[in-house]
Order: C-alpha cells, then sequence, then structure tokens
C-alpha cells in the first residue's frame, strides 16, 4: 500500500478573519515533479493547484444529500416502463396496446408510430428511432412505453400490450455480419452484408517499411466486449409545464447533446427545453447520448401533461449498453533487429450491435492512435465495424483505444523477447517524442512516457523481476496514451467546445456556469480549483453551477476526457478575464501597473511590496464600482489540428496523456486462477491540479482495466444476452481489487490549464496488456483474447508445452448432459 | 386480472424517530425508505441483492434493503445515511469518505458507509482484509476501493483515538 | 395479494396447504425479487416464515446436531455448536456471497433453491445430512439433503422443509472453492470432503461437488478411493481423478465443463490433502 500522509481539511483561518475554513489541503506526496514552471500571473507557484484534498461535493455526497436523477419526486408524476423486444431481429407485424390502455391507472402508452423520427449521436448514421417502428434488431430494443400512475401498473400494462412477430434470421457475431445471405439491419444498397462502415488509412511507405524489416510478426488478436455498468441505473424526469415548456433532469454525460436531439426529435424549438443534468451516479462512457427513455418521457410528459418517470432496470441497463466493442484484430508490425518499427498494418473487426451510436468514431479510434506512444514511420490501417442483433456498442473509456492497446502491448513484449531487448528500455527507446508529428498527422506536445516507464518500473523493481521470478509468479509492463478532448465536435460547428461565465460576488464569493456534466470525475473540484488559483480565493468560495442548458454556456459534455482541458480553460479564460478587471482597479488604488498584481490566500496585493495589499472582497468591490457587475465569460476551441485527409478529424486532440503500468501477479499453476497482487500506473497527467482526485481517477481506471483483463464478458446465446445482472457480469470486488499505487508524472503542458492533461480514460489502457504481459512472464505463454481467464491460462499451457495435461479428457463414459435448468 | 394489494399501515423505526406511512404489503424497504419516507439517500442499482447499493442498518447489522419487506422490518432499528450524522457534526466514516476522496460519483457511497459504520462501529481497529472482506458485497465502479479502504481505516483510527481519551 | 407472517409451522402448513401453487413462501429473501414478481396475483399469498421460532434453532442431542431451516448463515458461521460439530459449515458459510447475504441467507433457501452450485449444500452433503419435510396433516418424512436437491423442484407444492440434521461423529473435513471473482459470488465448482478415520485408516468418506454435475452431488468413485486407505498424496491424487469422473459437470458462459471437471480433481486432491 502507498505509504502517504492522508490528506486533511485544515481548519486556520484567513488573515481577514474570515472564519469560513481554506480548504486547500495537504501537498501530494506521490508527484514526480519536473522543475516547477509557472505561468506569468503565479510567479510565486501555486496555492490551490497540485495539493491533495477532498473534492468539492464529498460533503453533499455522503450525507446523503444530494439529488440524482431518479432521487427526483414531482407533485402528480407518472412512472413510465418501456417494452422491450423479445425477439433479436424480427418484423413487427402489429402491436395490440388496447388491453394495456384500458388497464386501470394506466394514462397513455405510445409505441414508434408516435415518433417516427430517425436519429443518432452521430449526424453520419442517425439509424435509432425513440421505439421500433417496424423491425426490432436486439433482444431488449424497444417498442413501446407506458406511463402509468405507479410502476407496477406501468409493469403490468406491459404484460397486457400484444406484439406479433415475424422472426429474421439474428446476426449473431462478426462473421455472420460479414455474409451475404443474412438480412441487412439497416438497408443498405450499396452492400449485401451487414457492414456499418469500412476505414481504409495508409501513411508513409509502407511497403517499404516492411520490405526494410529484420523481423516482421504477425498475430491475431481478440477483445471481448464489456459494459460499463455505473451503479447508478440511467434516470430521466420530464416535466411539461403550462408555459409549454420542456425541462428533462437526466443522468446523462452530455446535456448539450440530448438538448439537440430532443430538439429535433419532438419537434420543438431547442428554446423551449432546458435539460438539466443531476449528479451522475457513474457514466464512463455509457450515458454519453441521448437514450430512448429519455425521449419517450419527454414526449409523453408532453402528451400527458404530467410529469414522467423512466429508471431503467439493471436488465434495461444492459440493454441501453454503448458499451466496448468487440473487436477482432490482426496486426503486423516489421521491426529492425534492434527492434525499431519499420510499419504496422492493424486490421481490426469491430462487433457494433444494432445501432450506430458512436460506432464510426470508435472504428478510427481503433487506429488512430496507434502512432501516438511510439515511433511508427509507416502505418496502414484498416477498420471495419458490422451490425449485428445485440444492444449497441458505444464508447467505453478509452473509447477504442482500449482494445488496440491490448493487442499491441502484447506483441511488443514478443518482440522484446524475439530479439533479446529489455522490454522497458526497449519501449523507452522506441517512444514517441515530446514536440513532434507522428506519420497519421498527429501532433505531440507534451510528453511523459519515457518519465511515466521509469516511474513504474524502478517503483517495482521490474528489471531485476521479468522472466527471473519463479514460475507461476510473473511482472508485465504496459504503455500507453490517450487524448485530451477530441480536436473536433461530433457534429461540424466553428463555435467553441467548452464555454464558461465567471461572476464574482461583491461578497468574495465566486460563481462559474459551465456546461460540463458531473459523475464523479471530479470536474466541480477541477473548475473551482481553477478558478480559486486565479482569483486566489479558496476553493470553497467557487460555487460551480453545471450541467443545465438554460444557465449554463454550451460545454459538449463529460467524454473524450475533455472536461479538464477544454472546459478548465474555459473557465480559465472568464476568471482571467475577471482577475483582469479586478488587477486593473487595485493596481490605480496601489498606484503600480496591473502586472504587479498578486492574488493569493483570499488578498489582492502589490508583488513588489506585499504589504500593500486589500482583502479579495474589498478588491472584488473596488473593482464593482469601478467596472460594473463583474461577470466575464471564457471560451476554448482547441487549434485546427486535423490533417487533410479523410477521417484525419478523429486522433486530433491538443494534448495527449501517458501512462505506463506494471501488473505483479501469481498464477496458479493447477487451476489457472490468477491473483493480481499489485498495480503500479505511472500517469503523465501535465500539471495535477488536484493529486487526491488524480489518484483517484488512475486507481479507477486501473480497476476498471483489471476487470476488463480477468472477469468481463458478454456472452450471447440464441439471440440473448445472457447474464444482464450483476451477479453473472463480474465486475471486481473488494476482494479482486489489488493494492494500486498510482504515480503521478508531471509534464506542465503548455496548451492545458495551468498545464494540466486528462487523468480520466488513459490510464486504463495499459492495465489490461500489463496483466497479460505478467501472466504471460508468469505462465511462459501467451494469451491473445481477453478476459484472461483461468480456463485460458491452462489451454495456454497445454499449448505451449504440447500437450494436453491440463484440460485432459476424461475417459469414464459420463451420461449425456441434460438441459440446463 | 392482477389487483395491487391494499395499502396497510406501516410503523417504522428509521433514524432514531417513530414513522409512519401507508404502503403496500409487497414494497420492500427500500422501496418505502425511498418512495414513501423520501429519504432517497439510499440508493439502488439492481434490486436483486446483487450491487450493495441499498445497504442500510437493522438493529446495527448491514442488511440489503431490496431484500427485506418493510412490513418485517416495523419492530427493528433502521438506519439510513440521513442518520448517521449527529446534527451537523459528520459520522466519522463519513469525514474519512470526503476527505480521503473514497465518494466519487457518489452513488454507491450510502451503502458503503452504511457497511463500514457497522465496521468501525465495533471495538478494535480492522485490518485492511477485515475492511476488504467486509465490503465486498458493496460494488464500485468509480474508485477501485482504494481509498474507500484508506478512509475506512482512517475511520475506524480516529473512533478507536476518541474512545481512548474517553 | 395476501400477507402472512405464521408463528407456528402447523400455520404455515395450513396456509400452504389452502393456497397450494399460489403460496410464496418467504425465508431470508434473497430471492424476494422473484417471490415479488410486482402484482402477484391477487388470490396469492406471501408466507413469510421468519417469525416462526421453531424453525431457526440451533440444538444437539448426544447423536445430532439439528438446524432449523431460518437459520441463517452468517448464524452458522458464528454459532458454538456449528463450530464444534460441524464446522465445515461454518466455512462453507462464511464463503457465501457477501456479509449482507449472509446475514439473510438461510440454510433452508440453500437446499430448497437447489442451485448446483449451492455454498452449503456440498457441507451438508459430506455430513451426510437429512432433513424433515412437512406438510398438512402428520405426514412428516425424512430425506437426504443430496435426494432433496437432486429433485426439481426440491419440494411438492404444500411442502415445507423442516429441521435439518447432521450426524454428531468424530471426523476430519475440509472444502475448495474456485470462483471466478472472489467477493459476491458462487462457486464456479466446490468440493467438500468429509472422512471419519479408524486410526490412520479412513472408515467413511463423503466427497460432495458443486458446480460439477445439474445438482450439488457425492463422487461415489472419490469415496471408495478414500475407505481403506491411508491418506497420502497419491490417494489424494487417486480421489481427485476419480472424482472428475464422477463429476458430470455442463459448458455455460462461466467455464467449460473440460475445465469444470480438471477443477473438479484438482479441488478434490488440495481437499483430501487438507484433511
Amino acid at each position: 500500500m502507498r505509504e502517504q500522509e492522508l490528506p486533511s481539511v485544515s481548519t486556520a483561518t484567513n488573515p481577514d478573519g474570515d472564519a469560513r475554513p481554506l480548504t486547500s489541503a495537504v501537498e501530494a506526496s506521490s508527484v514526480l515533479r519536473r522543475a516547477p514552471q509557472y505561468p506569468p500571473d503565479k510567479p510565486e507557484g501555486f496555492s490551490v493547484v497540485g495539493k491533495a484534498g477532498p473534492k468539492l461535493d464529498s460533503f453533499t455526497r455522503v450525507t446523503g444529500q444530494d439529488r440524482f436523477a431518479d432521487d427526483i419526486f414531482l407533485p402528480n408524476m407518472l412512472f413510465g416502463k418501456m417494452l422491450r423486444s423479445t425477439q433479436a431481429h424480427a418484423r413487427i407485424l402489429r402491436i395490440d396496446t388496447s388491453k394495456a390502455l384500458a388497464l386501470p391507472g394506466v394514462v397513455a402508452i405510445v409505441t414508434g408510430a408516435d415518433i417516427p423520427v430517425r436519429y443518432g449521436i452521430l449526424p453520419s448514421s442517425p439509424d435509432e428511432m425513440v421505439m421500433a417502428l417496424d423491425t426490432v434488431r436486439y433482444v431488449g430494443d424497444p417498442i413501446a412505453c407506458v406511463v402509468a400512475d405507479d410502476e407496477l401498473t406501468a409493469e403490468e400494462a406491459l404484460a397486457l400490450v400484444q406484439v406479433e412477430y415475424e422472426p429474421l434470421p439474428a446476426v449473431m457475431s462478426i462473421d455472420e455480419a460479414l455474409r451475404t445471405d443474412l438480412p441487412q439491419l439497416h438497408p443498405n444498397p450499396r452492400r449485401t452484408n451487414n457492414i456499418h462502415k469500412e476505414v481504409h488509412l495508409e501513411f508513409g511507405d509502407v511497403e517499404a517499411g516492411f520490405a526494410s524489416a529484420d523481423r516482421i510478426f504477425e498475430d491475431e488478436y481478440f477483445f471481448e466486449g464489456t459494459t460499463h455498468a455505473p451503479i447508478e441505473q440511467h434516470a430521466v424526469m420530464a416535466q411539461y409545464g403550462a408555459d409549454q415548456k420542456l425541462t428533462l433532469w437526466a443522468a446523462t454525460q452530455t446535456p448539450h447533446y440530448l438538448h439537440r436531439i430532443a430538439a429535433a426529435v419532438l419537434g420543438m424549438p431547442a428554446s423551449q427545453i432546458r435539460v438539466i443534468a443531476p449528479p451522475v451516479g457513474g457514466g464512463f462512457g455509457g450515458k454519453t447520448e441521448p437514450f430512448a427513455h429519455e425521449l419517450a418521457a419527454a414526449f409523453l410528459a408532453r402528451k400527458t401533461g404530467r410529469p414522467v418517470k423512466i429508471t431503467l432496470t439493471r436488465q434495461e441497463v444492459f440493454y441501453a449498453h454503448r458499451g466496448r466493442h468487440p473487436v477482432r484484430f490482426k496486426l503486423k508490425t516489421g521491426v529492425k533487429a534492434d527492434g525499431t518499427i519499420t510499419a504496422i498494418h492493424l486490421q481490426s473487426w469491430l462487433d457494433g450491435g444494432a445501432y450506430g451510436s458512436y460506432g464510426v468514431a470508435t472504428t478510427y479510434y481503433t487506429g488512430a492512435l496507434t502512432t501516438v506512444t511510439y515511433k511508427v514511420p509507416a502505418y496502414k490501417f484498416d477498420g471495419c465495424r458490422v451490425f449485428t442483433n445485440k444492444p449497441p456498442c458505444g464508447p467505453k473509456r478509452g473509447h477504442g483505444t482500449t482494445q488496440p492497446r491490448f493487442a499491441l502491448e502484447n506483441q511488443l513484449d514478443k518482440i522484446a523477447d524475439a530479439l533479446g531487448l529489455d522490454a522497458a528500455e526497449y519501449r523507452k527507446r522506441i517512444a514517441v517524442d515530446p514536440n513532434s508529428t507522428t506519420v497519421n498527422g498527429l501532433r505531440v506536445t507534451s510528453c511523459g512516457l519515457r518519465e511515466c516507464i521509469d516511474a513504474a518500473t524502478e517503483r517495482t523493481r521490474y528489471k531485476e523481476k521479468r522472466g527471473k521470478l519463479a514460475r507461476g509468479r510473473g511482472i508485465g509492463l504496459a504503455a500507453s496514451s490517450y487524448l485530451c478532448g477530441a480536436g473536433l465536435p461530433i457534429y461540424w460547428n466553428a463555435m467553441p467546445q467548452s464555454g464558461a461565465i465567471v461572476k464574482v460576488d461583491r461578497g468574495g464569493g465566486v460563481t462559474v456556469l459551465s456546461g460540463t456534466s458531473e459523475c464523479g470525475q471530479g470536474s466541480t473540484s477541477m473548475l473551482a480549483a481553477i478558478i480559486a488559483e486565479t482569483l486566489g480565493v479558496d476553493p470553497s468560495d467557487v460555487s460551480v453551477c453545471y450541467g443545465d442548458t438554460d444557465l449554463t454556456p454550451v460545454d459538449l459534455g463529460s467524454y473524450s476526457s475533455r472536461v479538464t482541458f477544454m472546459a478548465g480553460n474555459a473557465a480559465r479564460d472568464a476568471a482571467s478575464k475577471a482577475r483582469h478587471l479586478i488587477a486593473q482597479s487595485a493596481a490605480e488604488r496601489f498606484g503600480v501597473g496591473p502586472d504587479r498584481v498578486g492574488f493569493a490566500g483570499r488578498r489582492v496585493f502589490d508583488l513588489g511590496n506585499r504589504e500593500r495589499s486589500m482583502t479579495f472582497i474589498e478588491a472584488a468591490q473596488l473593482a464593482e464600482a469601478r467596472w460594473g457587475t463583474i461577470a466575464c465569460v471564457g471560451s476554448y476551441t482547441p487549434p485546427k489540428l486535423a490533417a487533410e485527409y479523410k477521417g484525419s478529424g478523429v486522433g486530433p486532440s491538443p494534448a495527449y496523456s501517458y501512462s505506463a503500468a506494471v501488473a505483479e501477479v501469481a498464477v496458479d499453476l493447477e487451476t489457472g486462477e490468477i491473483t493480481v497482487e499489485k498495480i503500479t500506473l505511472a500517469h503523465d497527467v501535465g500539471r495535477c491540479i488536484n493529486a487526491t482526485n488524480v489518484e483517484g481517477q488512475i486507481e479507477g481506471g486501473v480497476y476498471m482495466g483489471l476487470g476488463e483483463a480477468l472477469m468481463e464478458e458478454w456472452p450471447f446465446r440464441a439471440g440473448e444476452h445472457k447474464i444482464p445482472n450483476l451477479l453473472d457480469y463480474k465486475t471486481p470486488t473488494s476482494l479482486d481489487t489489488p493494492p494500486i499505487e498510482a504515480i503521478i508524472v508531471e509534464t506542465d503542458d503548455k496548451e492545458g490549464p495551468f498545464g494540466a492533461k486528462e487523468a480520466g480514460q488513459g490510464p486504463l489502457n495499459p492495465v489490461i496488456p500489463a496483466i497479460a504481459n505478467a501472466v504471460a512472464d508468469a505462465i511462459r505463454a501467451r494469451i491473445h483474447s481477453t478476459p484472461i481467464t483461468p480456463e485460458k491460462v491452462l489451454k495456454a499451457m497445454d499449448a505451449a508445452s504440447g500437450t494436453t495435461l491440463r484440460l485432459k479428457k476424461v475417459t469414464t463414459p459420463s451420461k449425456p448432459s441434460p438441459v440446463p435448468v | 386480472m392482477t389487483v395491487a394489494p391494499e395499502k396497510i399501515l406501516l410503523r417504522l423505526h428509521v433514524n432514531g424517530s417513530a414513522v409512519q406511512c401507508a404502503a403496500h404489503p409487497n414494497k420492500t424497504l427500500l422501496e418505502v425508505l425511498r418512495e414513501d419516507l423520501n429519504l432517497t439517500g439510499t440508493k439502488h442499482g439492481c434490486e436483486m441483492g446483487h450491487c450493495g447499493a441499498c445497504t442500510v442498518l437493522v438493529d446495527d447489522e448491514p442488511v440489503l434493503s431490496c431484500l427485506a419487506l418493510a412490513i418485517e422490518a416495523q419492530e427493528h432499528e433502521i438506519r439510513t445515511v440521513e442518520g448517521l450524522a449527529d446534527g451537523p457534526k459528520l459520522h466519522p466514516v463519513q469525514q474519512a469518505f470526503a476527505e480521503c476522496g473514497a465518494a466519487q460519483c457518489g452513488y454507491c457511497t450510502p451503502g458503503f458507509l452504511m457497511t463500514a459504520a457497522a465496521l468501525v462501529e465495533r471495538p478494535g481497529v480492522p485490518t485492511n482484509a477485515v475492511i476488504r472482506d467486509a465490503i465486498s458485497g458493496n460494488l464500485c465502479r468509480c474508485t477501485g476501493y482504494e481509498k474507500i479502504i484508506e478512509a475506512i481505516a482512517l475511520a475506524a483510527r480516529r473512533m478507536e483515538e476518541a474512545a481512548t481519551h474517553a | 395479494m395476501q400477507y402472512y407472517e405464521p408463528n407456528f409451522i402447523d400455520e404455515a402448513l395450513v396456509l400452504l396447504d389452502r393456497f397450494g401453487t399460489n403460496a410464496h413462501v418467504l425465508a431470508g429473501g434473497t430471492r424476494l425479487r422473484f417471490a415479488l414478481r410486482r402484482g402477484v396475483a391477487a388470490d396469492a399469498a406471501l408466507i413469510n416464515l421468519k417469525r416462526i421460532a421453531d424453525l431457526g434453532r440451533i440444538e444437539d442431542t448426544a447423536s445430532d446436531l439439528w438446524i432449523g431451516p431460518l437459520v441463517t448463515a452468517a448464524a452458522l458461521r458464528r454459532h458454538v455448536l456449528v463450530g464444534k460439530h460441524a464446522p465445515l459449515l461454518a466455512t462453507t458459510a462464511a464463503s457465501l456471497g457477501a456479509a449482507q447475504l449472509q446475514t439473510v441467507a438461510t440454510i433452508g433457501g440453500n437446499i430448497v433453491s437447489a442451485d448446483p452450485a449451492a455454498d452449503l449444500v456440498p457441507a451438508l452433503i459430506a455430513y451426510s445430512a437429512d432433513a424433515e419435510i412437512l406438510s398438512a396433516g402428520d405426514c412428516a418424512r425424512i430425506a437426504t439433503v443430496e435426494d432433496i436437491v437432486s429433485k426439481r423442484p426440491a419440494l411438492q407444492g404444500r411442502e415445507l422443509l423442516g429441521r435439518i440434521r447432521v450426524p454428531i461423529a468424530p471426523h476430519r473435513a475440509s472444502y475448495q472453492k474456485m470462483t471466478t471473482r472472489r467477493g459476491l459470488e458462487m462457486a464456479l465448482v466446490s468440493v467438500a470432503v468429509s472422512c471419519r478415520m479408524g486410526g490412520a485408516v479412513v472408515a467413511d468418506a463423503r466427497v460432495a461437488l458443486a458446480g460439477a454435475a445439474p445438482s450439488v452431488v457425492r463422487a461415489r468413485g472419490a469415496e471408495r478411493a478414500l475407505i481403506g486407505s491411508r491418506l497420502s498424496s497419491e490417494v489424494a491424487q487417486a480421489a481427485g481423478e476419480r472424482a472428475a469422473a464422477d463429476a458430470d459437470p455442463l459448458t455455460d458462459a462461466r467455464a467449460s465443463a473440460a475445465y469444470r471437471r480438471a477443477l473438479v480433481a484438482t479441488l478434490t486432491q488440495r481437499a483430501v490433502m487438507e484433511l
């Protein structure tokens, strides 16, 4: 376990005699700092940024005071339930709702015919409807929605809706989707199969690259589908007022996208719709697009004039899905004898499920970031996403980059071993350089990859251990990189990706309005810290109003690890403008130039003479008297980064984070059981804004990767999800999760807010291959698919030794197995 | 044809107060707490006993409120997250969870807090292994449990110190 | 729906008799969701047994340990008589689900639900336990736990599980459980072994396998390999191989039949080594 002083709340009162405690807490000990580079307005260093301490909303979270979407109850409300398809693929011949409608307490029932509008989160694939119009495409596809006076009646009404289906052959795998003799899920006259999206990109001279290689490695991998499984089931409350305005409280990471699509689907002006994102009980990418139940609730609230709440059951959450795509890979890498990569050809096939979701972007992401971790001079990528009759796949933490990272890092260890190279030194040698451009035109700025590898391997004594531990014990390393926000918005526009309004109250309080969604990642605290640092106040002085399309300027949402970089920069922009106004009026009072005004500890002072100072409250009032109300706007638009080729829009980001993970495992060679004993992860976060929070993101990413590495699966039988519940869908418990050591590496990104980059998604990516590499070290055999189950361990050992020692057939005749109950 | 059963009068003891409400006899304790008593601090994640989010204390034992009928909880003392703090003074587990960053999205947190409270209110300071075992019925998807374990250990130490001083 | 909380066994039996297939019996509540099935029929009855004190006791006589079906896993885990006479039951109870589930899960529910991977049943079968099966009108019968869990459903409509009897005898016992994850989990495969020794020789043995057949079963071949032998690593290996032959596992989402069979061999071998 990490030995670190626990953060505590400082109760020191500030020099004004102001009774409010300063909550900026202790210095974090896990941060590897480079020589501090402070921005011009912070010549003396930071007073808030970089400290550890509780999140702003921690205290209301631990008392049960916060209201999540399902915690909202309104007078006269109705409860909605969705009828879902029992067929994987079928035409709907008839829907009879009359019996259900006759049930006392049932107020309304709607079906697909009531809302025949196609939509989709990506403008390029508008293939969804709120409820099926004529075809259902997976078990769980919504068909009708009932609202009733209570939940029980709504559930009973569902059983009374009669649906007549004409079953169609179901397409249940990538291979089946590529066949031409099965029906298309979405009619496409240009194809004869169920391919949704194909991508073919080539950069540099790939043929010459392979020709100049001393060795070529070719492997196939399969990454299993997984789901987010946030503990909060999706929920929405919709209210349509007598003023004909619609308000939605939705558990969503993207209130702006819900706002846009609700307007389009309901045929209402967006000005008449307000979307509020209450605290979200975990998202991980699973709540980043508008869902059928949200739009159905909105429609029914308008239709009935009564508030409508719909909360998904856990089973329905598995159907809503948008989880990690199962992906099959072929990976071909050419290397010189010293390991230098000469060319990579990566092919991916994604099992997309029934609808587009973010899938076009996911397809690109399985290839786009291959070049951002290690130097690749020539690169060919072929991606192919198919439709299958399963719940739709979408973005999950690491969106599309997690799967190839498993393949790439697995093969890289194999290359290192084949060439007799130290796997850590090898990775450092081929790591991309800061301030470079990749072969596919991605701009890399700050990059702490080598530092991360050093930190993680030194802490674990990796080099002394790898290949030298007793059989059954192993250590594995992997590295990765991730975006700090997608460089382009998902719908084309020239507006900022993030906006913020900062208002300074004459009582010294500061309010920021930001369209972000707080899903536990700490965006609220991040905004407060950035504003507090800029204005020299305490984070507790900052009130954050988020996720409300009536009140807050647009922020595209909490996805693609964009919030710290983009919303943080927008907030910093707005706060800097407020600071400038306050500095000017204070400078006039001090009789110095505004550049000489400093802000810290709730005071504003002359940097040249600290005696000359005033409280922040005095300075704020002086400014308000001088300029009028102090309310400033800020926005952030990423620089133009995309190169000039089709598909170049996916991959560019204003910065990339870097991570290196080391996993230490013990494997029971008889049962194949894997015990992960420790995971150490070093992450280049640019600059750490709050160490407690960054560590929390790293630990959470490690944990989520652990589950995908070892146990999470997405199995189907006879067209049906086999395990849509939290007992059979295995997420790691406290007994499965090892001690996690988070090491924060700082590189001070020039464009990030105070140098900061992301920590929300990147740290997940290296964990899965690190565990795979550790297991390989322990059993001297490689496993090419996830999850790495005990059974696969025994099979791999058998395959490596050319025996069937461990999974031997028992010859005693056994009765034929009966059908499972 | 099925009909909802008649409502009955429930007399419950929740967070030190006697409360009454009318509810259907087949309602779970979870549903009555949230829907009839407006105690929405207790969360639900599965309603099948698979996640621990709905954990409350019944006579100081952690119980999944989705697996208990409200009607059978009538003669017992129920504690929910709303009853953990002593007025404005947070319970040591609440204080430690907030300080350590043990609550990220905060949705599983009330369930963890109740399980943790039952653990730390027993005498002695539990080892990390005991803590891991005690919370193994509560799923968290955000934290990786690291800071939750830290927080529970911190709360237990503080309670032990307070008991020693007292 | 009507709700009943009988105080005595006879009342419960009368209710069961009256409502027949419309009766839903509630013990611990781990399957409450299935019992409730929102909006159960108007003429249905939910019969909550928790108030029947006679079903919740643990007692011993000179020859037997009697455990009421409402005894929870948490109680098994800490009860002094269980620790003294049937320690394997305490061990298996401690591995059941998680603390919150142990608080409510009952030994009776564990038997009656007849899950092939039930946590408490392997220990009961290894201990040669049997149980009373009660029904209205004095027609109680006794059946072995192995027989009860092999039936689908385990009990007939108007029957109620009574007390469970575990014979008391000096013995050695051990338990091995393999799971996909370590908390909140049922067994992938588990093995319970109990032996009575005659000097250094195994006089009698029971080997029970969970997750290895459509119900929890005895591995009779493995038992034969143990009886009359002196415990050794060779005997343990032979018992493991025999147990694997006795097993009749299924392939499902969690593991293949071949893997489960391999686990049966390894876990049986380990369980015997631990005796």
